[in-house]
């Protein structure tokens, strides 16, 4: 039997390092800023401005797809079933440990709107998607153009920035421990 | 003139040195609305900025590691709370990611601890700053995106007013913030003293309560009125501030309060409103409320009654139901203990005064008060523009001001008059305050010291009254809840102990001569008093022995210090003076 690493803690500090670190304390932050820059056109350097468009906001490509990984592997890493893969439950006998986890699985499921949690924060990653490919569409491609546009733009990033702030919030309501059945 | 509230923000990412574009950093402050003022490479300007702010990482970088660095944080908080500008408010971030430096995002890879809720370093810093005597009372609020849950009761102590999702705060969020909870200056109170700054926050929350009442506590020229100003105009209420100034004997003061009609009394040949219905959705302001008629008290009832605020004008049947805040101000703190209705002071709101300190506490703000007062004067009378020597500034600061800000700027007043051509103000043209030096604490009465023979020295210092009188007065002199953050209780044990043990020593002197302790005898030695009304010798145990039974139970408990017999013995008094205490209680003689 091949030891499976300590995939509880694993999945609730990925949801950390992604929801804490990155969605809230950098994307949002950085949005919320660029939009106050926007509504105060004077006190906006074009650099700054120029530079949040390159590198900052483009990171959510990168970001949404952990995002989507993370949702995915939720019910896996924190079912109670997940329990089975570690000491003491893992040294069960495989027969009475697949039926047994299994069992469990399906209490925590039915006891815990488990599905509803992972469809809320899916649909609310797939607005940010959606919210994210408009803006970048009427951005364009060129770096110089992007901040010239980006000014016309408040609407989009507004709802784009709504759109994140709900998948944190999904994010944040998830189990962050296993939850007993 | 009013400056830019200056907060501190402790965060790990915000607060990153700038050596390199840190846009998190410029952006958090555009969101905020703040101007960076942390040095080296600030930020974009912002418009109309609600608040300057100061960045801290709270961390030590090498080349290869992210340390935190608590030493480091409480030094840059203690360096901006001494002096002005301080910080109006602290905002700490919890979550600070420590460990090796990834080489290739030059971030710490972080350290799983560091997301424990348990060893928070954001915690750390607000334990570390409650623990410092120098820091308590700093407003502090929690920035963070962590999970609050996990620590609420940790955080939930006195000096922590807030905890912000970090995602959640805006320039208007941090304008609220700096509002309810900040230290900051007004345009039309001169100073920026921590005491002044405590009080101006106490009025600006009640303030914001409306209907209410408030009680305004401060020794004379303390700016009663110039609170009750401040207070009006941050309330934003729709209606006019209306002040009422109570005389003592005055016996227009109902007419002048209700208003009458047309016949009510000779002399009133028309109706009139009174104050109470002018200041209709406003303000009404009572200076000098401790001199309130005692007949008038009654009338008052139902008015300072939130629930009804009614009116009525005298000789009138109709009533008037109002909408209005109240402000109600003396400088008798002793209303507070006797001579005024229990059930108007608890309407007054007077167990939640508001505490105007005197210019004695608040001597930081002398430079400041005296600089205003002379352009003032100078202006006014078309006096020389002068320079004020550091002699004078010196000697200004050190004078006493029983008459506080107004004495101050009477002293200022005539400064400039008296010398209206010179350009520079030195020592000479102040000389009048000399002498006035704020006077040392009191010390022990000699007849406690030695209750056998008080001695001469009873005659040069406070009486045990004068130092009765000065301890109740420091209970009011408080300059606020926060920031003695629960010392108040503990200074009041000590008081009390301190009254207990005085008492005490002066029943032991009085049961010298007689073989048993003799509560008048000893209340007498302790008053210096040739005679003694035994009822008068009751109410000073009583208030004596008052002021803490918590912190003085065990005391009262021992019956071989007579303590508890010569306070039951006090108590019992009301139905007959010299009515004997029980067998074995002290008092059994008259004293």
């Amino acid at each position: 039997m091949t030891r499976e690493p300590v995939v509880i803690e694993d999945w609730e500090s990925r949801r950390s390092r992604f929801n804490h670190d990155w969605l809230k304390n950098r994307h949002l932050n950085r949005l919320d800023g660029f939009l106050a820059l926007l509504a105060s056109p004077a006190a906006a350097p074009p650099d700054l401005l120029a530079g949040f468009l390159q590198h900052d906001l483009v990171e959510w490509e990168k970001k949404a797809g952990e995002a989507r990984d993370l949702l995915a592997r939720f019910e896996d890493e924190m079912s109670p079933r997940a329990c089975f893969s570690q000491p003491p439950l893992c040294l069960l006998p495989a027969a009475r440990r697949e039926w047994l986890a299994q069992d469990l699985h399906d209490l925590w499921r039915a006891r815990y709107p488990v599905s509803d949690w992972v469809a809320a924060a899916r649909e609310a990653l797939h607005e940010a998607e959606q919210a994210y490919h408009v803006l970048e569409n009427l951005l364009g491609p060129h770096a110089g153009e992007r901040v010239k546009q980006a000014r016309t733009l408040r609407a989009e990033f507004v709802a784009f920035a709504a759109a994140c702030r709900r998948l944190g919030d999904c994010v944040a309501r998830l189990p962050h421990e296993i939850l007993i059945v | 003139m009013k400056s830019l509230p200056r907060i501190l923000i402790i965060d790990d990412v915000y607060g990153r040195a700038m050596e390199a574009e840190n846009r998190d950093r410029q952006l958090f402050c555009a969101r905020l609305g703040v101007r960076d003022v942390t040095g080296r490479g600030a930020a974009a300007s912002v418009e109309n900025p609600v608040a300057e702010a100061l960045l801290h990482s709270g961390q030590m970088r090498t080349d290869r590691r992210v340390e935190n660095d608590l030493e480091g944080v409480v030094e840059c908080v203690r360096a901006g709370w001494r002096h002005w500008p301080r910080w109006a408010l602290i905002l700490i971030d919890m979550h600070f990611q420590t460990g090796p430096l990834d080489p290739a995002t030059g971030e710490p890879q972080g350290d799983p601890r560091d997301r424990d809720p348990a060893r928070y370093f954001g915690l750390q810093i607000i334990d570390r700053l409650l623990q410092d005597k120098e820091l308590a009372g700093i407003p502090m609020v929690i920035l963070s995106s962590m999970e609050r849950k996990q620590i609420e009761q940790r955080f939930a102590r006195r000096g922590v007013f807030a905890f912000v999702e970090k995602d959640q705060l805006n320039r208007e969020g941090l304008d609220v913030l700096l509002w309810e909870h900040g230290f900051l200056e007004d345009d039309r109170i001169v100073g920026h003293s921590l005491p002044i700054l405590a009080a101006l926050r106490a009025a600006r929350r009640v303030s914001r309560i409306g209907n209410t009442n408030m009680l305004l506590l401060g020794e004379t020229g303390t700016g009663k009125e110039l609170v009750a100003d401040y207070i009006h105009r941050t309330s934003r209420r729709e209606g006019p501030l209306r002040k009422i100034f109570v005389r003592a004997n005055d016996d227009m003061f109902a007419a002048d309060l209700f208003g009458y009609v047309k016949g009510a009394f000779t002399g009133a040949m028309r109706d009139r409103a009174g104050e109470a219905e002018l200041a209709h959705q406003g303000t009404l302001f009572f200076d000098e409320f401790g001199n309130i008629p005692g007949a008038a008290q009654d009338k008052l009832m139902r008015l300072l009654d939130t629930g009804i605020r009614e009116t009525q004008r005298i000789g009138d049947s109709r009533t008037r139901k109002l909408d209005l805040q109240v402000v109600l101000a003396t400088n008798r703190f002793e209303i507070l203990k006797d001579g005024f209705r229990r059930d108007l002071l608890q309407r007054a709101n007077a167990g939640n005064p508001i505490l105007l300190p005197p210019l004695r506490q608040r001597r930081e703000d002398i430079p400041l008060l005296v600089e205003f007062f002379v352009r003032r004067h100078e202006q006014r009378l078309g006096a020389e523009h002068r320079e004020i020597s550091t002699g004078a500034m010196e000697l200004l600061q050190a004078a006493s001001w029983p008459g506080n800000v107004r004495e101050l700027e009477n002293e200022m007043l005539k400064a400039v008059s008296d010398y209206r051509g010179i350009r520079y103000l030195s020592t000479e043209h102040v000389d009048a305050v000399r002498g006035r030096e704020a006077v040392p604490v009191a010390p022990v009465p000699a007849a406690v010291a030695s209750p056998r023979s008080p001695g001469p020295e009873v005659e040069q210092h406070l009486s045990l009254q004068g130092v009765m009188e000065e301890m109740d007065q420091v209970e009011f002199d408080i300059e606020s809840r926060e920031l003695w953050a629960g010392q108040l209780m503990g200074c009041q044990g000590v008081y009390a102990r301190l009254m207990a043990r005085y008492l005490q020593a002066a029943l032991a002197a009085s049961a010298i001569a007689s073989g048993e302790p003799r509560p008048t005898t000893a209340i007498r030695m302790l008053l210096g008093r040739k005679t003694l009304r035994t009822s008068d010798a009751a109410s000073t145990i009583k208030r004596l022995l008052s002021v803490s039974r918590e912190a003085i139970a065990d005391l009262l408990a021992d019956e071989s210090l007579h303590l508890g017999g010569t306070l039951r013995w006090a108590e019992n008094l009301r139905g007959g003076a010299g009515r004997r205490p029980a067998a074995g209680q002290p008092g059994k003689k008259k004293g």
